[in-house]
């Protein structure tokens, strides 16, 4: 079953707001996140179609900042679901507010009133998780669902949320059924710790974000710290790609060179020498094995010019 | 016509490069559901204009489900399309 489709105000604000690929591209550089042609195009079909995307790729490359730079966008909440191991509906959907239920049954008896049950299963007293958040939202555009590291979440769960997003609507047995007016825009990140159902893959777009090339990176960085010069923001890069290619358990994301060029930045260098990657390390590399992997290579290496 | 990204607009009959698209990946051991092959047209009739690399990227997204699918895709999608002209990124 495809997702229903966007109609009325909706699918045209969405419209107007991106036009085409080049548009979306655009304006996600005004809000700082650089995107290449295959990221662009994939989140353009993904809101057009529209249809949820996963998005795929190392740690640190950027696949939660793209929901949030869609969202900063189309100008509309994000709500984002974060996965954990044995989340369930409750915690991703609704749940009912028990202390809240007991309070008010404590206080009617108190003053003698009459409580229904009906009364105490009302949407005052309901938790509305991200999902159901996502479902209700008014408009006037759909906002952004994130649905982080889906990978990290059991089977039964995948098969669940792709039913309920599919449906656009959830039926609680004491409420009746509520239908969004607005389908949300769905992203999903996963790290691939393990494989997805193939009913996740069947319902979504696809792309895999590789790590920037340096050029790009070198743009992202002198972006994210202003006043970076580009001399340090290419040897950043280059360092960074460097660690990446070399044998650490956790390569450095964009994120982490991000980081780093502040903390570089914040002690005044100006030129990336093996004394500042020395001060610096673990600005950019957060596990000390991997700081001990890239000083027994020498970081000289790492700072050499060219490649 | 050149577009932001320094792609060139070239004209091609869609359908029928579309449907060799899915047949021949699914003969190359890609399985795509047949309502991807609709979805891909849905997917084009969006996005234009349609340079061989943003058919490329479109196809993609909408094929592809799994990182070791790619090189599939593109052995298969490079033989239908042309050379790969490997122009920035």
């Amino acid at each position: 079953m495809s997702p229903p489709e966007v109609t009325g105000d909706a699918a045209g604000e969405v419209r107007q707001l991106v036009p085409d690929v080049e548009t979306l591209a655009q304006r996600l550089g005004g809000v700082d996140y650089l995107v290449d042609e295959g990221l662009a195009t994939s989140m353009f079909v993904s809101l057009r179609l529209p249809q949820p995307l996963l998005l795929e790729g190392e740690a640190g490359v950027g696949k939660t900042e793209a929901a949030k730079a869609l969202a900063a966008v189309l100008d509309t909440p994000l709500i984002r679901l974060q996965c954990y191991e044995g989340i369930d509906a409750a915690e991703a959907l609704y749940e009912w507010n028990y202390p809240r239920q007991l309070l008010s049954i404590r206080l009617a008896d108190a003053g003698g009133e009459a409580l229904r049950e009906d009364d105490l299963f009302g949407p005052d007293y309901l938790i509305r998780r991200p999902l159901l958040r996502a479902l209700e939202h008014p408009g006037p555009r759909p906002a952004v669902l994130l649905v982080d590291e889906i990978d990290r979440a059991d089977d039964d769960f995948e098969a669940f949320l792709l039913e309920l997003l599919a449906d656009a609507s959830v039926t609680i047995p004491e409420i009746g059924t509520i239908r969004a007016t607005h389908p949300p825009i769905i992203v999903l990140t996963s790290n691939r710790t393990r494989d997805l159902h193939d009913a996740v893959k069947r319902r979504c777009l696809y792309h895999w974000i590789d790590y920037p090339s340096p050029r790009r990176e070198v743009e992202i960085i002198r972006r994210r710290v202003k006043g970076t010069s580009e001399a340090l923001a290419v040897q950043v890069a280059n360092a960074v790609s460097r660690m990446r290619d070399s044998d650490v358990q956790k390569p450095p994301g964009v994120a982490e060179a991000i980081d780093w060029i502040a903390a570089l930045r914040l002690l005044g260098v100006e030129r990336l020498d093996a004394a500042a990657v020395d001060r610096t390390l673990g600005s950019v590399l957060k596990y000390g094995d991997d700081q001990e992997v890239i000083r027994a290579a020498g970081l000289e290496q790492l700072v050499r010019s060219g490649d | 016509m050149v577009t932001d990204f320094g792609v060139e607009t070239i004209v091609l009959d869609l359908p029928p490069l579309v449907g060799a698209l899915s047949r021949r990946l699914r003969d190359a051991g890609v399985e795509t559901m047949p309502a991807r092959a609709a979805d891909l047209a849905h997917a084009l009739a969006l996005v234009k204009p349609i340079s061989r690399r943003r058919l490329y990227w479109t196809a993609r997204a909408v094929l592809v489900s799994d990182p070791a699918q790619v090189p599939v895709f593109d052995a298969v999608f490079w033989a239908i399309f042309g050379e790969r002209r490997d122009d920035g990124e």
